[in-house]
């Protein structure tokens, strides 16, 4: 697999290019939606596998924020672009593909791990890839998020018990659960990941 | 300074300095980093697992590749035209008239209150508010306001309350959930950010205002019988804070709202526990300053333009006044809250503005224009 663009987003420069698309630069607003689009995607394999459906997604949710830059005041960008996509993706599950979902009922949702996909992965990925991999897409949904708003996004508990509508005590517990998950199926993150509860709590 | 020698690695893996040296490849961070090291030889150890844990978690949510990220942006790209185009026209150019259409559906409403059995009831209904502030599970913040000029409190939607004297307002630091709600004791002039998705609620004495997005008034000191909501402008349903209504609100959010129009007010009586709408427009509420006000400009130099803003909302407004001295605003401003007017402003002569503390700061290149001001 190629190279890929590893950059931390500074809420600044992000800043800055929202300020332009808000006054009507579509160009800005391009660039500001590269620069979010790695972690938009990523964000989104927390709640599906289906990677057209998040494209087309993302796509809409950029559409209507442009559409409606006027009204919309940011202060984080990537959080609220986070959220935004979370809240569109969330109230899509409910209404199309299972009215009766609740956020909760998430953590139930599993992806289809197919025979190709599997293959797949074994060829692009070294064993010890696939093994993180494997555990980390198996956590319950909820969990991967968590995870995945903390290391991949480097935010705070609080943040993301904002982004995730949750107290900071879940988060806490969301992130406990997953690595102690974590902990068991992958062999060089257990000898250090048992202190990670003192840090949590 | 942090002491990174008693990180474990999952703490170092999320510290903004480490990543900014692992993922962004930031050349200070780097030099820190190497230094560091160089002083602490022994937690090699600790550098290289928690490097691993990022590497790990990056390969595994990373699912995309930057060919595809790139197509997708050119989809945007070629959207983005496409409506622009079909806009162009329209959104070429500032157009006032759109506010004062937004400013004429301005409407008065005077509610006064008069409770009969005023200690039992205020006995009552203040056991129903704690009820309610006891659901809020956000600690609140307060403001009071003891000096004897208004003051500005913003909120963290956008929404701006300017507080009387004697006047104090409490609400959340974000508002999350559904609903967004204040706690107010005295009188403040609100001006809501429009959010249909999330209403907002005022709570004051023993009364309940529900808006959408509009500017409105309200006078609730403890010690009066009367609570007076006035709006400007849009649409407020207010209720008694009553057991059933609180049972409703909670069960669907239903306020069995009552539409408001022009010069109509609203008059509940404790006795029959109902309200009844006439036409009166209370005169006592036409002395609020803020409340009768309209920023209509029209080639106004924009040194008056701030003042005029500084003087209603009692902030600091700092620009570089010779720099803008060619700056000219045509426009009519109403309900929007403080920050959206500073926009809409900035957006007109093509500046842009930060918040810092109570001062508003307008970074412009001045104006190159004069033709507004002398047609």
């Amino acid at each position: 697999m190629e190279k890929k663009q590893r950059i931390i987003l500074e809420n600044e420069i992000l800043l800055d290019l929202w300020q332009q698309s808000k006054a009507g630069d579509s160009v800005a607003f391009c660039r500001l939606a590269d620069k979010l689009y790695r972690t938009l995607f990523n964000y989104a394999t927390s709640f599906t596998a289906d990677k057209e459906y998040i494209k087309d997604a993302i796509q809409e949710l950029l559409i209507h924020i442009w559409e409606k830059r006027q009204t919309i005041n940011i202060q984080f960008v990537t959080i609220y672009f986070l959220k935004s996509l979370r809240n569109q993706i969330l109230q899509e599950f409910r209404r199309n593909k299972n009215p009766f979902i609740d956020l909760d009922e998430i953590d139930e949702i599993t992806d289809n791990h197919t025979i190709e996909t599997e293959i797949e992965e074994h060829e692009t990925y070294s064993e010890s890839q696939r093994r993180v991999r494997l555990a980390i897409n198996e956590l319950p949904k909820r969990q991967k998020e968590a995870i995945f708003l903390k290391f991949y996004e480097g935010m705070e508990n609080e943040q993301i018990a904002d982004l995730m509508q949750v107290n900071r005590q879940s988060v806490a517990n969301l992130l406990f659960k997953a690595i102690t998950t974590l902990k068991s199926q992958i062999p060089f993150l257990s000898h250090w990941i048992l202190i990670i509860y003192t840090l949590i709590f | 300074m942090q002491d990174y020698r008693n990180l474990q690695p999952e703490e170092l893996a999320v510290d903004h300095s480490f990543r900014l040296w692992k993922l962004s490849k930031d050349p200070d961070a780097g030099n820190f980093w190497i230094n560091w090291l160089s002083q602490n030889p022994d937690k090699q150890d600790l550098i290289d697992k928690a490097s691993h844990l990022l590497d790990k978690v990056f390969e595994t949510f990373d699912e995309i590749s930057d060919e595809e990220v790139t197509n997708e942006i050119d989809r945007l790209s070629a959207v983005l035209e496409k409506t622009e185009e079909k806009y162009s026209s329209r959104r070429l150019i500032f157009r006032p008239e759109w506010y004062r259409a937004a400013a004429s559906i301005i409407m008065i409403l005077g509610l006064g209150w008069w409770m009969s059995n005023k200690y039992s009831a205020s006995k009552q209904n203040n056991l129903l508010y704690n009820q309610i502030i006891s659901q809020i599970k956000e600690p609140l913040l307060k403001a009071t306001n003891d000096t004897d000029r208004p003051k500005l409190v913003s909120l963290e939607d956008g929404s701006t309350v300017l507080l009387q004297p004697k006047s104090s307002i409490s609400y959340p630091q974000t508002f999350k959930g559904e609903k967004r709600e204040v706690f107010l004791s005295g009188e403040a002039f609100f001006e809501v950010a429009k959010n249909p998705d999330q209403p907002f609620y005022v709570y004051a004495n023993n009364l309940v205002t529900k808006v959408l997005g509009t500017s409105f008034i309200i006078s609730a000191f403890e010690n009066d019988k009367d609570v007076k909501v006035a709006v400007k402008t849009g649409k407020v349903s207010v209720f008694a804070l009553t057991d059933e209504n609180l049972e409703t609100q909670q069960a669907d959010n239903k306020l069995g709202a009552m539409v408001l129009t022009p010069n109509q007010q609203i008059v509940f009586s404790t006795g029959n526990l109902r309200l009844t709408r006439s036409l009166i427009a209370d005169p006592e509420l036409q002395d609020l300053p803020i409340q009768k006000q309209s920023f209509d400009f029209k080639a106004t130099p924009i040194k008056d333009v701030f003042e005029a803003l500084e003087k209603s909302y009692g902030v600091k407004i700092l620009f570089d006044a010779e720099t803008m001295k060619d700056c000219y605003l045509t426009a009519s401003l109403s309900d929007e809250p403080l920050f959206e007017k500073v926009d809409l402003i900035c957006r007109t002569i093509n500046a842009r503005y930060e918040q810092l503390d109570a001062s508003i700061i307008i970074y412009s290149k001045g104006c190159t224009y004069q033709n507004e001001k002398s047609e």
